[in-house]
């Protein structure tokens, strides 16, 4: 195995060490990745308080 | 005496025609002379005069080649001169045009340097004839090798010294390739040689030879026998996929394996047209002291209609808000060609990342017109699997090597198209 190829393998377990630690952390935080994209969650206007009119039995 | 001086002092030679002198280093080795500066050829006879040989025509010499008789080049410890040029073509397409630099050490021998479209191959004799295992292959020093071209050759143009008259002869050769490796068989009308050779990069040979790469022709297309400049080898790059794709796998049975998935919220509940928009408080849960998500699942019995609810969680002790809306809608009919239905009754949504605390949801229940709605049911569960993220890590890790490998192929077919024996030739143009 010459340099090149331990430059380009460093790279690769880089990069697969990176993917490893982003799967983990997301896992563990419970973040879906795919909302880096498109995320179902839209941004409430006002606050919480007020009247509710229906209390749950 | 490697990588020092010639130990052999050259003889002297004039050029009988104009009169330009030139080193002769292989001495009475070397039979045939032509001038690289007026186009010459002759003959040498051994008291060292030149007999021009005038049914040889004056072959164009391209003078802004910078490698010319003479130059020294260093190969690893070896620094050989180089003796001669020549230009030969393919007989039976003339248009195809390659170079050869005879190279002499008096230590170390002959070696020639090829060059073909700017891929460069450097070549020594060998002693050892291959193998021969089919009419395409042959095994040299343990490795196969395949037919890649065979052919005639005319030499366009020489300079230098030479052993034979390359100007009147006519070579057959068979080249067999294992990148970065190319075996030559080299047949005349009374001798067969092999050869063995090792492609270069254009950089290592300006660098043997001491000169700008800019000063080599453009490498085109792909070598015969010229290897990809990817960092890491096709391989190798498949190993670390599969020890990366095992340790996701690991980690991702681990934390499901460690995950709650308990249920906090589960409403059912029917609310009357005139109540249709009003906001529901749900009871208030505790999430632990973690982040985690929540999978919200939403279902409402609608019929040719559609109904929505948009969600609030709102944390009780900060007061901070998060929204997200889940609907269902089911529409069907008759025409033409039968019944038909679309749309969907339950929907499922996930709200990444949420922090500890204490929270309730407000919901706000609307639908269209007539076909159902008021009846909804809504089910929250805390800290779930999210196979989105396990399976997105798999397809980006899948992709290197499978990029890779497409990449790989790519180069391999462009190497073979220059061939008549293309493995890919017989499975894939049909």
């Amino acid at each position: 195995m010459n340099k090149k190829d331990i430059k380009g393998l460093r790279f690769i377990i880089s990069a697969f060490s990176i993917l490893l630690i982003l799967f983990t952390w997301a896992t563990l935080s419970g973040y879906r990745m795919l909302d880096v994209f498109s995320s179902s969650e839209w941004e409430p206007e006002g606050n919480a308080s007020g009247t509710h009119h229906y209390n749950h039995k | 005496m490697a990588g020092t001086d010639l130990p052999i002092q050259p003889l002297m030679q004039e050029c009988s025609e104009c009169k330009t002198s030139f080193k002769r280093y292989t001495h009475n080795q070397s039979r045939f002379f032509g001038c690289s500066v007026c186009g010459c050829w002759f003959h040498i006879k051994p008291d060292g005069t030149l007999t021009r040989d005038r049914k040889v025509m004056k072959k164009t010499i391209i003078r802004k080649d910078p490698f010319q008789p003479g130059r020294p080049i260093t190969f690893g410890e070896v620094k050989y001169i180089m003796i001669s040029r020549a230009e030969k073509a393919d007989k039976s397409a003339m248009q195809y045009k390659w170079r050869e630099y005879g190279l002499f050490h008096p230590l170390h021998g002959y070696a020639w340097l090829s060059e073909y479209d700017g891929h460069w191959v450097l070549l020594k004799e060998t002693i050892i004839s291959p193998k021969k295992n089919s009419s395409t292959e042959v095994v040299f020093d343990a490795k196969p090798f395949h037919l890649f071209q065979k052919y005639k050759s005319a030499t366009t143009s020489a300079a230098g010294e030479f052993h034979s008259n390359v100007l009147n002869e006519s070579v057959s050769y068979f080249e067999y390739i294992a990148p970065p490796f190319l075996l030559s068989c080299e047949s005349g009308k009374s001798y067969t040689k092999w050869f063995y050779g090792e492609s270069l990069f254009p950089e290592d040979v300006a660098k043997a030879a001491g000169i700008n790469k800019s000063e080599l022709p453009s490498p085109s297309g792909v070598g015969a026998v010229q290897v990809s400049k990817s960092n890491f080898s096709h391989r190798s790059l498949v190993i670390l996929s599969a020890i990366a794709i095992g340790l996701l796998i690991a980690i991702h049975l681990g934390t499901i394996a460690n995950m709650e998935e308990r249920e906090v919220v589960a409403m059912n509940e029917t609310i009357s047209d005139s109540l249709m928009g009003t906001t529901l408080a749900s009871p208030s849960f505790v999430l632990p002291d973690k982040n985690a998500n929540l999978e919200f699942s939403y279902y409402s019995n609608v019929s040719n209609n559609w109904a929505e609810a948009e969600i609030l969680l709102v944390n009780d002790n900060t007061n901070e808000m998060r929204g997200l809306s889940l609907g269902a809608e089911y529409y069907s009919g008759y025409d033409d060609e039968g019944s038909w239905s679309e749309g969907d009754l339950n929907t499922n949504k996930l709200l990444s990342s949420v922090g500890p605390g204490t929270y309730h949801l407000n919901v706000k229940q609307t639908k269209g017109g007539n076909g159902g709605g008021n009846n909804f049911s809504l089910n929250v569960r805390y800290d779930v699997p999210i196979d989105s993220n396990f399976y997105i890590m798999l397809l980006i890790m899948t992709l290197f090597p499978a990029i890779s490998w497409l990449r790989q192929r790519q180069f391999e077919k462009s190497r073979w198209m220059n061939s008549d024996y293309s493995p890919f030739n017989t499975w894939e143009d049909e």
